[in-house]
């Protein structure tokens, strides 16, 4: 058993950082926040050609035919860079669900698409500046069109409400859950993401900042916070990767359930010590740490909370043997 | 509104730690654990004799001294801190409350002046055989009605049922559950039941055909009250524990040397044990508020009691967990009271209901109840779940 | 111990109760790190102080009704039951005015008490600067003395000053003796925040709102009737604010328990089963109900002649704590829709707006490390200088 990120997709992640730190990092966030989406536009054409969302495609579809635990690698960056769009939804979610002609533009980047799945996900993320709006139910597909945007918590997201237009298309129900844990799994490694960098951000932070005459890192007391944000991100790797191997078998519900309560606790907690180490500064909308903050918080509440998977994992665990 | 002690409240409980402090040492608690009734006989006498602690919720024409359950509950947090064993809880607290909340006037007048006293020992029998003390229908204990009223069946967890003299129980009647008075209490088989916390003394009684006295029929809202006063005198008894969990680790923490410095100046153990203050004067402040509405009778009473049981239990566990792990080894050997802290946390975690258990009641009290099963089933057929 | 309140006291918060029904404007106020927004707060102002509620506490002359603490609480928590708007006039009332009665002339006294009451001066207030926040002995502005003019010149950086965009006046300490060392040398000021020299560069929030600015001073006159307290005492003058923001003033139980009581509505009115968010909100009800019998405690303390000192911490910990639970539990109730803001969300984005507010909670007024150093040492009588690696 190897259970180690392999140097594709070492690699894989890599080129990420590469292309979207060439575009300026937390740049395409900023200016998406304010309105302006040119720069978001531009990132996401650049991921397309790295193949980013024919990851999971099949070859004979004219994907990557990657596995799960690619796509795990590349969410993870994206939440690291806190790049904006609705990648979950058009490289996660919908390349199972999608008719060929769709899914071939989802690959070359010339769709962008978001959807609205009730009652996990029911609010669409940037329906208006997505090419395409579907609404996802337990067995069926169908285009939509967006209500007014309404604001979130985090700056970069705007949600709408999907209303769907005509009748659309039948799925298979499994399809459709199998969709919604690669779209659970991607919000995962986002989360996971975003937790490393809260913590990287925050661990900078400490080593600078002097207060008392030395730096506030020698305080006991922010190294032990910063200390168990490291334990919880590095025991929320492995539940990630191995919901991401599971994502074909059996065990895929819980695996995934366990993945994004480990993720989200992991997140949340970085998020609160990162806020804490940096102070009234990390508050401010000028300094960067507002964007993982607030997206961690968005994910949280998104592709289950902590409770509906607790509630999941209990049920599957649980559940009487026959 | 005045949330402090009044002058007499303050002697009281500063002439409780004192005797207790005299008495209760580490070695006297002990011994008083491993002797054959399992308390200090003559610590008892000392406080009830002189301090009265027996007497203080007993109204004055029952020979009490007619304070309140308020005053009662200050020695029993003095009590907890010095971790002795007594028959406080037991007697004055839980036999006396069941025989104030009887109708039987020739009963008070007989059974609660020796309590009072201290001379007399009672007990309640209540919880069944699964260790639930249940107000609506109790299980363990059936009455049958004759010439007189007799019982049968087994109650666990009696506080003090061994050793008692007067033994008050609870039994479920056709008409619902009502209070007795057991009037052959050398009838009754005891078997001693040893218990984590070997500074409190359970029985398991068990009664065949044993004649009784019925000191309240249809007694369900009593025992809603009996248990108010019950999980009000724990928490007392908890947060001083929880204060003595806390004062040992500040003791030890600034004695104990590590990388050649106290390791109470390790910023990481001052804050953990300035949480652990936080636990303790909220537990205080919960525990005292409610053994005042027991005290008063107050309206609150039921909802007070349902939370202080709650944080309290919490936190005593907090505290005692880290009194263990800021002590290291030593506070698992057998000579530190650290065990006893621990050990008197999870058995009073555990005595008429768990943390959880006082949570969802309370739950209850305040209307934040579970939807009906029917509604959620529905809605699980037509969407995902959002929680 | 009583925890009754009197019949006076049961007539005070029922007079409260209902002039607040009559008078809290039904539909929320725009945020007031608005232009609009601070208008609105400050007609609100003028209105409470119309009922004479502005400052219950206060002698009636300066338009207070010489009430006692007791009465204080009750009216918090009536004011916060209410769904009254946030008090845009809290720096001067409940952070100077104390030190004001305290240590300030009669002539200021005259002139500012009385207008804080009725919303026509608001206050900015400007303690932190860049390298000096929870230490706020590393101060390093400075005032000089102008001889000619009778008064001082005051120089350099100040941020995190809460209400300085729209405020009238702003107060504050400066180093007036560059050779003192920190606590000493220090001298507290009263400043117009439209003065010559003073540059506000508002500083804009992640939840998006302008809160705090940053001021910048360049020889900006003070007239020695400005001073507060005497010149070089101004880190005794401003403890007493320290403790007024850490201790009661800033955060009266009525807040967390109006919070509390907005989450079981929220409960009750939604289709929620999990019995573990159950446990939650049954908590924030515990939490909230021993914070309020904790203010009480605190309050008869005060009331006995006692010191709150550093029992303040304790309750600065523990509020800041339990309102980041008590939202957190909100949010996950309302699941995906937790992250929304504005009119189409939920009460209107509120919980999700409390929320980026609650965590900031354990930074502002002293983060809570500094509170827990406070308990261990102060409280718990635990070695001081135990922090971080020893230097050699």
């Amino acid at each position: 058993m190897k259970f180690v990120v392999n140097e594709e997709q070492q690699a894989l992640g890599e080129a990420l950082d590469d292309i979207i730190e060439s575009a300026g990092g937390t740049k395409a966030a900023r200016t998406w926040a304010d309105g302006d989406t040119a720069g978001g536009r531009a990132l996401w054409a650049q991921l397309a050609e790295l193949g980013l969302f024919g990851l999971c495609v099949p070859e004979s579809d004219g994907g990557m035919g990657g596995t799960a635990v690619d796509l795990a690698v590349a969410f993870e960056r994206l939440g690291y860079h806190a790049v904006p769009g609705p990648y979950i939804e058009t490289a996660a979610l919908l390349p199972g669900l999608v008719a060929a002609d769709v899914l071939s533009g989802i690959m070359d980047g010339s769709v962008m698409a978001t959807a609205a799945v009730p009652g996990i996900a029911p609010y669409a993320l940037d329906a208006a500046v997505s090419t395409h709006k579907f609404v996802v139910q337990a067995d069926s597909i169908a285009a939509a069109e967006s209500g007014p945007g309404i604001a979130s918590v985090d700056r970069t997201r705007t949600l709408s409400e999907l209303a769907a237009v005509g009748r659309g298309a039948a799925l298979d129900p499994a399809a459709v859950t199998l969709a919604i844990d690669r779209a659970t799994l991607a919000c995962s490694a986002m989360l996971l993401g975003a937790g490393e960098r809260l913590l990287a951000e925050a661990v900078s932070y400490a080593k600078i900042r002097e207060q008392f005459g030395r730096a506030i890192g020698e305080y006991q007391a922010l190294k032990h916070q910063l200390a168990d944000v490291r334990v919880a991100l590095t025991f929320a790797r492995p539940l990630i990767h191995g919901a991401a191997l599971d994502l074909g078998g059996p065990d895929r519900a819980r695996s995934v359930s366990a993945a994004k309560i480990a993720a989200g606790d992991a997140a949340n907690r970085a998020a609160r010590v990162a806020l804490q180490v940096h102070g009234a500064i990390g508050y401010t909308e000028e300094h960067d740490l507002g964007l993982w903050i607030t997206r961690v918080r968005a994910l949280l509440g998104v592709w289950g909370t902590p409770r509906y998977h607790y509630s999941r994992l209990a049920a599957l665990l649980l559940a009487p043997t026959s | 509104m005045d949330f402090s002690l009044t002058d007499e409240q303050n002697e009281l409980a500063r002439t409780a730690r004192a005797v207790l402090s005299r008495h209760a040492t580490s070695a006297a608690v002990r011994a008083a654990a491993a002797s054959e009734t399992g308390y200090d006989v003559d610590l008892w006498r000392v406080l009830t004799e002189e301090v009265g602690v027996a007497s203080l919720a007993i109204p004055e024409e029952y020979g009490g001294a007619g304070v309140t359950w308020f005053e009662t509950g200050l020695v029993l947090e003095a009590l907890g801190y010095s971790l002795a064993p007594s028959p406080l809880l037991g007697s004055a607290v839980l036999g006396a409350a069941a025989i104030l909340e009887s109708d039987d006037e020739d009963a008070k007048q007989r059974l609660l002046p020796g309590i009072a006293e201290g001379s007399s020992i009672a007990a309640l029998a209540w919880a069944d055989g699964h260790g639930q003390w249940n107000t609506a229908s109790p299980s363990g204990l059936a009455a049958t009605a004759g010439e007189t009223w007799t019982l049968e069946g087994t109650a666990t967890l009696v506080l003090d049922g061994g050793s008692a003299d007067t033994i008050i129980a609870v039994a479920a009647t056709p008409d619902g559950p009502g209070l007795f008075e057991v009037l052959d209490a050398g009838a009754v088989g005891r078997v001693n039941t040893p218990a984590v916390d070997t500074t409190l003394r359970f029985s398991t009684l068990t009664f065949s055909g044993v004649p009784a006295r019925l000191l309240r029929a249809d007694a369900a809202p009593a025992l809603e009250r009996i248990r108010d006063i019950a999980v009000v005198a724990v928490s007392c008894l908890q947060v001083g524990t929880a204060q003595r969990g806390l004062d040992m680790s500040v003791e030890y923490s600034k004695q104990r040397v590590q990388f050649g410095r106290p390791i109470g100046s390790f910023q990481a153990l001052k804050h953990r044990m300035a949480d652990m203050l936080l636990q303790v004067e909220t537990a205080r402040t919960t525990a005292w508020a409610a053994a005042w509405s027991a005290g008063t009778d107050a309206a609150e009473l039921p909802e007070r009691a349902a939370a202080a049981a709650a944080w309290c239990s919490d936190a005593l566990d907090h505290v005692a967990s880290e009194t263990v792990q800021l002590h290291g080894g030593i506070a698992i050997t057998w000579e530190h009271d650290a065990q006893l802290v621990f050990k008197r946390a999870h058995a009073t975690g555990q005595l008429f209901g768990a943390a959880r258990e006082h949570r969802r009641r309370l739950g209850g009290l305040l209307g934040i109840t579970p939807q009906p099963a029917e509604a959620s089933a529905e809605r699980l057929d037509t969407a995902p779940a959002t929680l | 111990m009583n925890l009754d309140l009197t019949d006076e006291q049961l007539a005070f918060a029922a007079e409260a109760r209902a002039w607040l029904a009559e008078h809290v404007p039904a539909a929320p106020l725009p945020s007031m790190d608005t232009a609009e927004g601070f208008a609105a707060h400050r007609e609100w102002e003028a209105t409470l102080a119309g009922g004479r509620w502005s400052a219950v506490a206060w002698p009636e002359e300066f338009g207070g009704r010489n009430a006692g603490l007791v009465e204080w609480v009750i009216f918090e928590e009536e004011y916060y039951r209410s769904g009254a708007p946030t008090r845009v006039a809290q720096n001067g009332i409940s952070l100077l005015a104390p030190i004001l009665f305290e240590h300030g002339t009669d002539d200021q006294r005259t002139r500012y008490l009385r207008a804080m009451t009725d919303g026509s001066l608001i206050w900015a207030q400007a303690w932190s600067e860049p390298g000096a926040g929870s230490d706020l002995a590393a101060i390093r502005s400075t005032a000089r003395r102008d001889e000619a003019r009778g008064g001082w010149l005051l120089s350099g950086q100040k941020t995190w000053s809460s209400r300085a965009v729209w405020a009238d006046r702003g107060f504050g300490l400066f180093r007036s003796d560059p050779a003192a060392d920190r606590h000493r040398g220090l001298t507290y000021f009263l400043f117009p925040m439209d003065a010559p020299g003073l540059t506000v560069r508002p500083i804009a929030q992640l939840d998006g709102s302008t809160g705090f600015a940053e001021l910048f001073f360049e020889d900006v006159f003070v007239p020695d009737a400005d001073v507060l307290g005497a010149p070089g005492d101004g880190w005794r003058v401003a403890m007493s604010t320290a403790g007024n923001e850490r201790g009661l003033s800033l955060r009266a139980p009525g807040r967390f328990c109006a919070a509390s009581d907005r989450l079981i509505d929220l409960w009750k009115t939604g289709q929620y089963e999990d019995p573990v968010a159950r446990d939650a909100v049954v908590d924030a009800w515990i939490k909230s109900e021993a914070y309020r019998l904790y203010t009480w405690g605190t309050v008869s303390t005060l009331q006995d002649g006692g010191d709150v000192g550093a029992e303040g911490s304790v309750n600065k910990v523990f509020w800041s704590e339990l309102d980041i639970a008590l939202h957190e539990t909100a949010l996950t109730l309302l699941g995906p829709a937790a992250e929304l803001r504005g009119a189409p969300a939920p009460a209107d984005g509120r919980w999700v707006d409390d929320y980026l507010f609650a965590i900031a909670g354990p930074i502002y007024a002293g983060t809570n490390e500094i509170q827990r150093n406070i308990i261990a040492e102060r409280l718990l009588g635990l070695p001081r200088g135990g922090d971080g690696r020893r230097k050699s």
